[in-house]
Formats: structure tokens, sequence, C-alpha cells
């Protein structure tokens, strides 16, 4: 008997411990201590950003006192879903980073706070409206560019030179485009990847065929109601097959794992984004700023039949959540990140993003980088938004399956489109 | 007062008193041991599969909040007629038939091969327990470049022996896809088949192997008639054991392929965690849940009979 009165004093006095540890904890965080913002990003995932991230966040926090960041680290392929379940758990973070379908699916599970009032108008003029109208849902922004990074279209002059490709004179329609495809990879040897196109089933992996489906006229989302079973659909699957069967790229890779080839010369366009120097160089150290700069030029996506050249999106964003309890101050460690000499210095402009327009101002070599002024002058104007809905997701998945149907399978296009047209219909 | 405690109801009075001590003391002391326990299990097992199974009857998508709303079965009738979620059993059945099937089989040669008494053998059943306690997805990163199509060391392997003439498009391509997933599962879990029939042959008597031999028997007839007869029941259990583990795989195939190309090497928990994680359709992921709980819960009941029956 004593034994069993000893083991329930013990769990009694082991609950009580753990209730006060526990409550201890929540009060300080709550009123005496510094104010904790909990900050969920993928930066500090990634071995290249998470010092320069950590970097940041100990500079505000050392200007700022009173303020601590709890950095939260997600892969960026898991984010959305780490947020789905903080947000549902009733465990909302302050702030996170977030990138493309990111936002509108966290909007739509009516996890975000408006930004309109969180910030100055004069900051939030000084962002490119291209990148800040993307944020835009029912007449209110639910985030800020963090750092742009649009897909543009990027060349591998010496490659195009060996192709019998005029270097000064990159592909300007989809047309165009594909024979340029065709034509390298008859004269280019097999090791040589022609184009890096991401086919990867996620999200990603749509809104990185997007700039290509709008320049094929094969934009799924155009009627109402969604019909995935155009010619021009068909038209496009065709070429994808086409170029998983000529060897023209590599089916089923992520944009990322074309990173690498890049580096050793061995891809010849590549749609990548304004950070695409950095990533490249940091694969390949030998690799200078000046050869860089010699070897690759960057334009705006190849137009579609009406000479329309257009792009999209996937900057690096940040968003404040509606449940956070310390807005005001998220909003000034999110105002930091953004337009800070210090953050634009040592993260936005290494990383070779695109800051606020004050912030480029303020940093010349944005206007002198041939390859950030590029993105400047010629990508950044022609981004478009990806028409974000409720069902965006699933419908592009469904796409995304299509794609890898046709380009590893043996199934007709029309039975493809076929398919996915059932899939979209049944979309409940 | 002491005729009182003497006469006969008051001893049963007192006996019955007694019981109820003992029934109560019995009642705290299995409540004290258990209770924790117990309330910890149906925190962390029981309640997700009745919340699960409760919102299998609502349309409950993340990206749809103001939808959300009892909808009694539509989510099993949608199942029904879902043609992923069909490929994906298909998938699933395939794939756990596999890697069982050929690692048991090889987990077996491997032990009857390794069971001599050399020291050599003893170190070489070391090394191959090595896959068993690699975690999941350090094995599918393992396994995704060996099988890259450009630099990876399968092609490079069978290239250089002439086996093929091109580098295939192992994870690219639906059919080898699944076999390259295939592959890397059963150098993950052979060691178990093989540890585990270890321990079985090690349990055989000596005696009825030598009757086998005074009997004239020859090396077929040993292993069908003793050795096997032995392993047979460690067979059946450690089959339906692993048959219950791949019907829950997760890392190793999102690691390699995502379930793709397309959905061939997409499983069961694959597409749920799709369908809840990319699509956020909660209610549609709970009814697939559900439906795969069910099936679990019947090898389960299954393997715990065999137990029963065995131990």
């Amino acid at each position: 008997m004593k034994s069993i009165n000893k083991f329930l004093l013990l769990m009694i006095m082991t609950v009580l411990l753990v209730g006060n540890a526990w409550g201890a904890g929540e009060k300080e965080g709550a009123s005496s201590g510094p104010v904790v913002l909990d900050f969920v990003n993928w930066a500090t995932a990634e071995e290249q950003t998470r010092i320069r991230v950590e970097g940041l966040i100990a500079k505000f926090e050392a200007e700022n006192p009173g303020i601590k960041i709890n950095s939260i680290t997600s892969g960026f392929s898991d984010i959305l879903n780490q947020l789905t379940v903080m947000q549902n758990a009733g465990d909302a973070p302050d702030i996170a980073q977030a990138a493309g379908v990111n936002v509108s699916a966290l909007y739509m599970m009516g996890a975000l706070e408006p930004v309109d009032k969180l910030f100055s108008q004069e900051l939030q003029d000084d962002f490119f409206d291209s990148m800040y109208d993307l944020l835009v849902y029912d007449g209110k922004h639910y985030g800020v560019p963090w750092g742009g990074a649009s897909f543009g279209f990027q060349y591998n002059r010496d490659l195009m030179i060996q192709a019998g490709l005029d270097p000064n004179n990159p592909p300007k329609t989809f047309v165009e485009f594909q024979n340029a495809v065709r034509k390298a990879r008859k004269a280019l040897p097999e090791s040589v990847v022609i184009m890096g196109l991401d086919t990867s089933m996620r999200v990603f992996g749509f809104e990185h065929n997007y700039p290509f489906l709008l320049a094929a006229d094969a934009d799924p989302f155009l009627q109402k109601p969604l019909r995935f079973d155009t010619p021009a659909i068909k038209a496009y699957l065709e070429w994808l097959r086409e170029a998983a069967r000529g060897n023209y790229t590599l089916a089923n890779k992520k944009l990322g794992e074309f990173r690498p080839i890049a580096a050793q010369g061995r891809l010849l366009f590549m749609f990548d984004q304004q950070h695409i120097k950095g990533t490249v160089k940091s694969l390949n150290p030998a690799l200078t700023d000046e050869e860089f700069n010699r070897l690759w030029g960057v334009v705006t996506m190849p137009a579609n039949a009406a000479g329309i050249q257009q792009t999209t999106s996937a900057d690096h964003q940040l968003v404040v959540f509606k449940d956070s309890p310390h807005k005001k101050e998220a909003a000034k460690f999110v105002e930091f990140l953004v337009n800070s000499d210090y953050a634009i210095e040592k993260y936005i402009k290494v990383m070779g993003m695109t800051p606020t327009k004050s912030g480029i101002k303020r940093f010349p070599e944005y206007l002198t980088d041939p390859i950030l002024s590029g993105f400047i002058n010629d990508v950044i104007p022609s981004v478009v938004p990806v028409p974000y809905g409720q069902d965006f997701s699933e419908l592009a998945l469904i796409f995304m399956s299509g794609v890898q149907d046709a380009m590893t399978g043996n199934k007709s296009i029309d039975e493809i489109t076929s398919d996915m047209q059932a899939k979209v219909e049944r979309i409940r | 007062m002491k005729k009182i405690m003497d006469s006969p109801d008051s001893k049963s009075e007192f006996k019955l008193g007694r019981k109820l001590k003992t029934g109560a003391r019995a009642v705290v002391t299995l409540t004290s041991f258990l209770g924790p326990a117990l309330s910890v299990m149906g925190i962390v097992i029981l309640y997700p599969i009745v919340e699960g199974a409760r919102l299998s009857l609502f349309s409950y998508k993340l990206t749809r909040p103001s939808d959300v709303g009892f909808s009694w079965f539509d989510n099993y009738n949608y199942m029904i007629s879902d043609a992923v979620f069909w490929e994906a059993m298909q998938n699933t059945f395939v794939f756990t038939g596999c890697v069982v099937g050929i690692s048991c089989l090889v987990g077996l040669i491997m032990a009857l091969l390794l069971q001599r008494p050399l020291i050599i053998f003893k170190f070489l059943r070391g090394i191959v327990l090595i896959p068993w306690v690699i975690p999941g997805i350090v094995i599918g990163y393992l396994f995704l470049y060996m099988f890259d199509f450009e630099i990876g060391i399968i092609n490079n392997m069978l290239v250089q022996s002439g086996l093929i003439r091109k580098a295939l498009p192992w994870l690219a391509d639906r059919e080898l896809a699944m076999v390259a997933i295939i592959i890397a599962h059963v150098w993950n879990q052979t060691p178990f088949f093989l540890l585990m029939f270890t321990a079985g042959l090690m349990s055989i008597p000596e005696e009825a192997l030598e009757a086998a031999y005074l009997e004239g028997s020859s090396s077929w007839q040993e292993f069908r008639y003793v050795v096997f007869a032995y392993l047979k029941k460690i067979m059946v259990i450690a089959t339906l054991l692993m048959v219950i583990r791949n019907f829950n795989n997760f890392p190793v195939i999102y690691a390699m392929t995502g379930g793709g190309p397309s959905f061939s090497t997409t499983t069961a928990v694959i597409y749920i965690y799709r369908v809840a994680f990319e699509r956020f359709d909660i209610g549609y992921a709970s009814a697939i849940g559900t439906i795969w709980v069910l099936i679990l819960l019947t090898l389960s009941i299954i393997y715990t009979r065999f137990l029963k029956d065995e131990f």
C-alpha cells in the first residue's frame, strides 16, 4: 500500500511540476519578457541562406531589444503543410515566408491579416506594382514582397554558338523557341540538356509551366467552365511528349535539379528566377561574376501568337497571420526584412532578388549588373498573376499528372486530356 | 461489543467489507498503473481514429471554410468512382506484395547461407543488418541519387557491364519507377527477414536434424520437412508484420518519386497525404484514411490471432 501511495504522490508531483513549468513558460512569453514572434520560413532550411537570415534576425533583435524572433524552419515544398497544420491546430505563427500558391491558400483558409493598414502608404508605394498586386484578394493586400523572383528566360551563349543559334538574338516567340530547341538537340552532344523545365507533380511545377502555356495560347484557366482538353492544350502536351522522347529535357525533374547542370555548363535554356546567378555560383565556386555575365543572357519569356510576352512570378513574400497577438511588432520585423539597408545588402541583393523601388536606387549595382537589370527592365514588367482560386492546387495537380502522362506514358494525348477533363468535372 | 463482532451476520459483513476493501484497492492499483497509459493511448490513438471517422462524414475543404457541413456518405460515394483511389489501391497491393515476397525469399536464402558457425558468416550477418537500421528518408534520397538518370550509379553499372546500351530513366518511367522503389525497399527490409529466420533456425532442435539425417533424408527433404516446418509460423508472422508496415510506407516512396510519374507509384498513404495537404480536402482524406484503418485493423486481428496460436 505504501508503494502505491508513493507512486500516486510521485505522479501528482510530476503533473504539478510540468503544469507549473508550462504555465511559467506561457507567462514569460505573454507579459513581462520580450515579445516573441514566431517566424516560419524556408530560408533557414537552406544552407546558403540560413546564415544570412540568422544574421538579419540577430541584427533586428539587437536594434529592438523588446522583440525576439523564434525562427521555425520548414522546407520550401513543405511550408504550406506546416502552416496549414499550425493554423488549424490553433497555433498560427505571427509571420511566415510564402511564395506562389501559399498566400492564396492561406487567404482562403481565413488565416491572414490584410497588410494595407499595417504598413505606411509610402512603403506600399515603394513595392513594384507587378509584385505587390499579386497579393491582392478581394481588394486588399495579404502580404508583401520580400524579394522578386520572376521566371525569366536564360540562355547559355557558348552553347547557343555551338548549336548554330545567334547568342545575341534569343528566341522571341514560342514557335521560334520550339525551332531553336529542335535545332540545338541535333547539333549539341547528348550530355547537354536543352531546356530546364520543371515537370514535377507539384503546384510549383504548374507555376513554372504557366508562362509557356500562355506563350502557347494554351491557358487552361481561360475558358469558363474550365476545359483541359482544348486543341491548344493537346498541342502543348504533344510538344512536351516530343521534348521527353527527343531528349530535349529530363522528365519529372524539379527546377532545382537543373541548376547543377547549368552550373556545369550543360544546360542551354533555363527558366529560373532572379537568384539564378547566386545559386549557380554557389554550385560552381570557380565561376566568377564576370564569367557568369558573359556566359548567360536573360530576357523575358517567349511571346504568344499575338506577340505578347508574359511571365509569372514566385516571389518570396511575407505574410502576417490574423491570429497574431503582436501584429504591430510583426509589421516592424517585416518592414526591416523587406526594406532596411542591412537586409537588402546582406540578403536580398546577395541572393540576387529584387527589393523595393527605393532599394534599387540605394544599391546601384542592381542597374549595372546585366542579369539583375535584365530582370528589372525586361522580366518584371511582363509579370502577370497566376489565376489562383479555391481549387487551384487540385487543378494544377490534375494538369501536371497529364503532363507526366504525356512525357512518360504511352496513352494517346486525346486520352490523357479526356482523363484530365473528367477529373476537372469531378471537382466538388 | 465482542458479542456483536462474533455474531454470524457481523462475520459475513466483516468478510464482505474486507472483500470490498481488497477489490477497491485492486481497482485503485489497476487505475493508477493503467490509467496514465490508457489516457495517453486514448488521446494519441483512439481520438484521431474517432475524429477521422467523424470528419469523413463531412464536406470539409480547408480552402472553402464557409462550405463545411455534414454530408453523410458523400465522400465514400466519391471514393467509389475515383479512378486515382483505385489506382493507388492497386499500386499499394502490387508494391507490398512484391516487396514482402522478394524480401522474404531473399531473407530466407541469406539466413540459410549465413547460418554456418564460421566467424566470417557471423560478421557478414552483422553487416547485412545495416540497411534495416537506416531511416526511411535517408534510404529514399540514397536510392533517388542511385537511380538518377544522369549521375546514378545503377545506370552507370548497367551501361559499363553492357547489360543496357543507354541510361534508363528509372524514376521518370511509369513501370521502372515502381521497380526502383521495390528494389529500394527490398534492400531495406531483407535484413528483417534474415533476422527472424536466423532466430528461427537457431531454435530448431539438433535432435530433429539428426533424426532427419539418420532417416537418410536429402538436403531438400531436410529443408522441406524439418527446417521449413519450424520456420513456417515465423514466416507467416514476419510476413504479416511487413505487410502492415508496407501498407503504411511513406518516406522512401515520397522521397524517390513523390508518387509519380503521374500516379504510377502513388500508394494509399501517399494519396491520403496529397488529398489532405495538396488539395486540402480533409473530409475526403479522412474517408480514405478510415477505410485504410479498417483494412489495417483486419490485418492486425489476423496477426494477433497468429501470435496467440503460436505462443
